[in-house]
């Protein structure tokens, strides 16, 4: 049991991370060729438009209920909506943000591109912390939208007509990950323009500077639309009641700065907050590069339902520091 | 001198019986080359010669609600003759183009997991209609639902096999698609009991959207008794009575091609999702003797009739090319944004040099 611990606390996570996003970007992307689905609630950017996909995004359900009108979604027809969201808050409760860190298909490409930036001698960019604290309320804005532009459609809102059925799925069509995802199971057709209407042209139109703001912004700063994204803004609504915590002792915390530092969004709260014992953020993804960069004996842990499952280690911090030495990465 | 005399009165009184034969006599085997036809709104009863569903529609005057339920399936509430596909129904009606059928004409429905159920065939005020109940939920009738109406009759010694078609898409997306990996629930299959019928491949795709657009080549297969038809004649019409007739091929099919059917007078009003109703009929004769209802026969006459609509094509709303110009300016214009603004935050050096 210790030589497992020992092996845990020293081990690269981000090693293992990338594996693992790979697996699930397979998984996502192509599982439909082999008739997987692992369900259509799913806490991740598993983009519905990609037709042999091997699961659904929660979201595109999400705006589709939100168009039902409120006397039906108030009666029976709540009641499918009403479970949809229990499984995706029982999927999201097993492993909270690490949906982001470790299975969001646009999150790994995201990190690809962090990559491709690193090759390419790129200087990574960082938001100054006013920056930070304006730019990540977008996610909330976007979130609200998503909900009330198809509740508007459903629904005469504030005396308001309806809003016409080319309002469907909004987010869908500003997301990056219906622009993206597709193209790599071949399909490009998600990259069009539709002019059929001023709505629809407006919407993809917005879809596809989404999408090239997307690779540049990627290739500037780490994960940069996770910064914007709703599906992490409604993460956050469950996230203090998940199974899976990061857990910050204050006490042992010197201040060093390591974890701020290797936070690929850009968290200051991480070093900063010394009080919090759960120490998730709403922009957090649980990538645990915090935990492999923290040198404190037991500062920072991510456990599930309280079993340690990684931690910060000084044995674990110098040894990835050598092997990092030694790589020269 | 006259040997045989009929009297007057007699040729007068059985003219009055001829003509009042005529006038109110409704011989059951008129109309009988009509091809039979399934719709969703009720018409008129008295078979017409080229009967087809809302004639209202294809003359450019509004479109009637559909019975079955939510009109088109858009949450604004336009108005349409089509099923929606993706607000499905415990209960559909379909209305038979003919007032008056054979009494043992027999109406069939097969369910997407391939059982089949026999169909009544109700007269209401309005017509001939069927009633098929679709249980909501994910199921055995979760999928493609094909109601058949078949009818037989002879005369001048031809049997006369009329048979419409009527396919249905029970589905919801909240019941899941699952059956996306399942090839028989994505196939409208033949029914083994209809002895001629009309089969289409390639209608939607594994959400059980419909993707037939004009433009697209529409594969067309006719069946009897379950075996290749050769040499049958298949006919698709229009929703503005544009007609191709084909042949089919040893094998039983024939390939269309879906014409552009759909001109609105300006942008505004242009419909993506349009739904622009197209006709198949089919017809095939065998030479075979036999003898149905006390009437001997010695050729057989089928006739088969399927509805069906098809999109606009995305080529004619849509741009790759425009999209990704779009993706590529800001794309550019953003890294080019972001170098100038390092470039503007570089500080010079400020630094005191000696000159000595």
């Amino acid at each position: 049991m210790n030589k497992v611990r020992l092996f845990l606390d020293t081990a690269r996570i981000s090693r293992f991370r990338a594996y693992f996003q790979l697996l699930a970007f397979v998984l996502l992307i192509y599982g439909g060729y082999l008739a997987i689905n692992i369900g259509d609630q799913l806490p991740t950017f598993a983009c519905v438009f990609n037709q042999v996909r091997g699961g659904s995004c929660y979201l595109m359900g999400l705006q589709h209920q939100m168009a039902i009108p409120w006397k039906q979604l108030f009666s029976g027809r709540g009641i499918g909506v009403l479970i949809g969201l229990l499984t995706f808050a029982g999927l999201f409760l097993l492993a909270n943000k690490a949906w982001c860190g470790f299975v969001c298909p646009l999150g790994t490409l995201q990190d690809w591109l962090i990559k491709l930036r690193r090759q390419l001698g790129f200087r990574a960019g960082r938001y100054s912390e006013p920056a930070f604290q304006r730019l990540k309320n977008i996610k909330y804005i976007l979130l609200a939208l998503l909900i009330l532009i198809p509740m508007a459609m459903g629904n005469a809102i504030a005396g308001l007509p309806t809003l016409n059925h080319d309002f469907a799925v909004p987010f869908c069509m500003i997301c990056p990950g219906r622009t993206v995802l597709p193209i790599f199971s071949g399909d490009f057709s998600q990259l069009a323009i539709d002019f059929s209407s001023k709505t629809k042209m407006t919407l993809t139109a917005l879809g596809m500077a989404v999408t090239g703001l997307f690779f540049t912004g990627s290739l500037v700063k780490n994960r940069f639309f996770c910064l914007f994204c709703p599906m992490s803004a409604f993460h956050y609504i469950f996230s203090k009641a998940a199974f899976l915590r990061l857990r910050k002792d204050g006490g042992k915390c010197t201040r060093c700065g390591n974890c701020y530092r290797a936070c690929d969004v850009g968290i200051r709260a991480i070093a900063d907050d010394v009080e919090s014992a759960n120490i998730i953020k709403d922009d957090c993804m649980m990538c645990l590069k915090c935990i492999e960069a923290c040198p404190e004996e037991g500062c920072l842990t991510a456990d599930f339902l309280g079993i340690p499952i990684y931690r910060a280690t000084e044995a674990g911090f110098l040894n990835r520091l050598d092997r990092r030495n030694e790589i020269g990465s | 001198m006259n040997q045989f005399r009929i009297p007057i009165k007699t040729v007068w009184i059985l003219a009055g019986l001829c003509l009042t034969a005529c006038l109110f006599a409704k011989p059951v085997t008129a109309g009988i080359d009509t091809p039979l036809w399934l719709s969703l709104a009720p018409l008129p009863a008295a078979p017409g010669p080229d009967c087809c569903e809302a004639p209202a529609a294809m003359a450019g005057r509004p479109e009637r609600v559909t019975p079955n339920g939510r009109p088109g399936g858009k949450p604004g509430g336009m108005t349409a003759i089509h099923e929606s596909e993706h607000r499905p129904l415990p209960m559909r009606t379909y209305w038979l183009n003919s007032g008056n059928l054979q009494p043992d004409a027999k109406a069939y429905v097969r369910h997407p997991d391939g059982s089949f159920d026999e169909l009544a065939i109700e007269s209401r005020d309005n017509g001939l209609c069927v009633t098929l109940s679709t249980p909501m939920g994910d199921g055995p009738y979760h999928g493609a639902n094909t109601v058949y109406v078949v009818e037989k009759s002879v005369k001048d010694g031809v049997l006369t096999v009329r048979v419409a078609q009527w396919l249905t898409i029970h589905h919801s997306c909240g019941w899941g698609h699952d059956h996306k990996f399942d090839p028989e629930r994505l196939t409208a299959a033949p029914l083994p009991q209809v002895p001629f019928q009309i089969v289409l491949a390639g209608l939607w795709d594994g959400n059980f959207h419909s993707h037939v657009m004009s433009g697209e080549t529409l594969s067309v297969m006719a069946l009897h008794d379950s075996q290749p038809a050769a040499g049958a004649r298949i006919s698709l019409t229009t929703e503005k009575q544009w007609t191709k007739t084909l042949r089919t091929n040893p094998d039983g099919s024939a390939t269309f091609q879906l014409i552009r059917d759909y001109y609105p007078a300006n942008w505004d009003v242009f419909d993506r999702e349009r739904k622009n109703s197209f006709k198949l009929s089919a017809t095939y004769e065998t030479t075979e003797h036999g003898e149905y209802a006390g009437l001997p026969y010695q050729q057989v006459r089928y006739i088969a009739t399927f509805p069906w609509r098809y999109y606009p094509s995305r080529t004619e709303y849509s741009s790759l090319g425009a999209g990704l110009a779009l993706g590529t300016v800001f794309m550019v214009g953003g890294g080019a944004g972001f170098y100038t603004y390092r470039q503007r935050r570089q500080q010079p050096y400020r630094g005191i040099v000696l000159d000595e």
